[in-house]
């Protein structure tokens, strides 16, 4: 019997949401960088006798994110405690969701494996206080190996909307699809920034193996599924996902068995190893918080709510590739991120032909972006700009060599009139006339190859592309060189 | 309902109680006699003497959806007292006995 092992993934993603103040409390939700335990107050240090208020914005956020998920949004919904200890938490409970989560039932798709698109399955979201943070050592590092750690409250009680998904995902290149594709939708919503490096973006795994019969596809045996944490970005998650499979894998390969347990991911040696925790004896006790009444989501912010999500990155995709006729990949790649997406939807509008503009895009306006390193809203050619430029390209007057020297000119913030001629390209372009006329010369001044060409003696082309380079020399790179060639075979046709 | 002694240490533990040895055995006997009531009442709905058809669990006593709050942020000056209370602190921060979960 040959066997096949099988993973199964689901996902827990923590986004921070976007809330100026706590989830309980109007403490700041500013805690990176802030001096230790600034933004703190009785609630969120868990003092006897305070009380939480629940943060309206942060209940808007997390039913703006559930219906774009697709989930059915409770009308009430309630908190529970989740009791254990442990220094970060200094009420001794954490405030979140348990039966009764304010989203439910959702989807997403993402690309799958076989290149379609895959539905994996939202079981929930729902709304929790982040915890504090321990440091376990002091800035000096004289305290390394000490016997304390350091805590800092700053981030205690910050909003967190949790959503996990069904074990749907059958591989880690899937699981870093939908990862990307939970965060492309935060950002879209304005939901949460998303970041994964500043950990507003958490993401924890949950996987195990099957050992299945090749042939038969009977399941003969399901490992015990582990957790993995501490994968701070896209390509941690793939990663350690990777290795968890091997793993797992080789344990039932050789007929060992696998125990429930917390993994922590080490992306410098690219392992995880086991956490040896308290977990196994956590028993979380959830119980309604006496302190929050039943949360109740009114049908008129259902609706405004529902009236005011934005075109979401799927649709704007599928409308990308519709409406501008862009290639799927052209499609995602300007559906992105919604700065990237409006610089192209303005360059477009400005007249810029789409797949052209496009492709500057891509290439040009992300190499500058990248290299120094600004981003979209603070990127110094406008999109109004690039769209002229794009056309002087697409119109012939420009060829795409020159026209990228003419762009790192308008990034270094000149303007277009400034930057032409700093490019060595007369002011507008070269007009069709101007290109027509040096045409017209180099056919006059070469009438014997003109003469062969119209007789069928240059099969392979190359004759016209000696004319070619003999325009473009003459317009000094000024011209498109596709465009040239164009212009020469009308005219070399007419007089056959 | 049976209580056992271990299920009465257990709990201890979670609350993070020190119980004494002699105080176990009263401990399961509260402990029966706070659930063996419960159990009567879930006996008495099963027998049909308890009707709670459309009674929803009772959870909270304000019946009221509470107000929310607007986000908008205000300072608490408490950090100074706190942290001046703390049994340890460094600079700002507290500090706790040395908790690593990573081996
Ligand atoms: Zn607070």
């Amino acid at each position: 019997m040959t066997f096949r092992y099988i993973p199964v993934i689901g996902l827990e993603i923590h986004v921070q949401l976007s809330t100026a103040t706590k989830i309980f409390c109007p403490c700041s939700t500013d805690y990176i960088g802030a001096e230790p335990n600034t933004n703190v107050c009785p609630v969120c240090l868990g003092l006897p006798g305070s009380l939480p208020v629940l943060n309206k914005r942060a209940v808007e956020l997390g039913v703006r994110a559930g219906l774009a998920l697709s989930c059915t949004i409770r009308n009430h919904t309630v908190f529970h405690r989740k009791n254990y200890f442990y220094p970060d938490l200094p009420k001794a409970y954490q405030i979140s969701q348990y039966d009764l989560p304010l989203a439910e039932g959702g989807e997403i798709y993402i690309p799958g494996d076989d290149g379609r698109p895959r539905r994996i399955r939202i079981t929930r979201l729902h709304l929790e206080e982040d915890a504090g943070k321990l440091v376990h050592s002091a800035a000096d590092g004289r305290l390394e190996g000490a016997a304390f750690s350091f805590v800092d409250y700053n981030r205690g009680g910050v909003p967190l909307a949790e959503i996990v998904s069904e074990p749907d995902i059958t591989s880690p290149r899937e699981a870093r699809e939908y990862v990307a594709r939970i965060r492309q939708t935060v950002r879209y919503l304005g939901v949460s920034d998303g970041d994964m490096e500043r950990g507003s973006l958490r993401v924890d795994a949950n996987v195990s193996v099957k050992k299945t019969d090749e042939t038969s596809g009977e399941v003969l045996y399901w490992g015990e599924r582990t957790e993995i944490k501490n994968m701070n970005s896209l390509r941690a998650v793939e990663r350690a996902l990777e290795y968890e499979i091997i793993r797992q894998t080789g344990v039932l390969a050789e007929g060992g068995s696998l125990e429930r347990e917390t993994r922590h991911w080490n992306d410098g040696e690219g392992i995880t190893t086991s956490m040896r925790s308290k977990e196994a004896a956590n028993d979380y006790r959830y119980f309604p918080d006496p302190d929050i009444p039943p949360i109740v989501v009114t049908e008129e912010l259902l609706e405004s709510t529902r009236n005011a999500l934005p075109e979401l990155p799927w649709a704007k995709e599928r409308r990308f590739a519709g409406e501008y006729g862009l290639p799927e990949a052209d499609a995602a790649f300007m559906a992105e991120s919604l700065p990237v997406a409006l610089y192209f939807e303005e360059c477009v509008k400005n007249g810029a032909a789409p797949l052209r503009a496009a492709n500057w895009i891509r290439t040009e306006v992300f190499r500058v972006m990248n290299e120094k390193g600004l981003s979209m809203d603070s990127f110094p050619v406008k999109p109004s700009v690039l769209a002229e430029l794009v056309a002087l390209v697409e119109g012939g007057k420009l060829s795409t060599t020159v026209a990228r020297e003419v762009f790192a000119h308008l990034a270094e913030g000149r303007s277009l009139k400034d930057a032409l001629p700093a490019a060595g390209a007369s002011p507008g372009g070269l007009s069709a006339e101007d290109v027509e006329k040096m045409v017209d010369r180099v056919l006059l001044a070469n009438g014997d190859v003109v003469e062969e060409i119209r007789s069928g003696r240059d099969p392979k082309g190359k004759k016209i592309k000696f004319l070619t380079g003999l325009v473009m020399k003459e317009a000094r790179g000024q011209a498109d060189a596709a465009a040239v060639s164009g212009i020469l075979e009308r005219r070399l046709g007419e007089g056959r | 309902m049976t209580i056992s002694e271990k299920d009465v240490r257990h709990v201890a533990d979670l609350a993070r109680l020190r119980v004494e040895e002699k105080e176990i055995e009263p401990l399961v006997r509260h402990f029966e006699a706070i659930l063996g009531h419960f159990a009567t009442l879930s006996r008495a709905r099963e027998e049909g003497r308890l009707n709670l058809d459309g009674v929803d669990p009772f959870l909270f006593s304000e019946r009221e959806a509470p107000p929310l709050r607007e986000d908008e942020p205000v300072r608490s000056a408490v950090r100074d007292d706190v942290l001046a209370a703390a049994p340890e602190r460094k600079d700002s921060f507290f500090v706790v006995p040395r908790i690593l979960e990573e081996e």
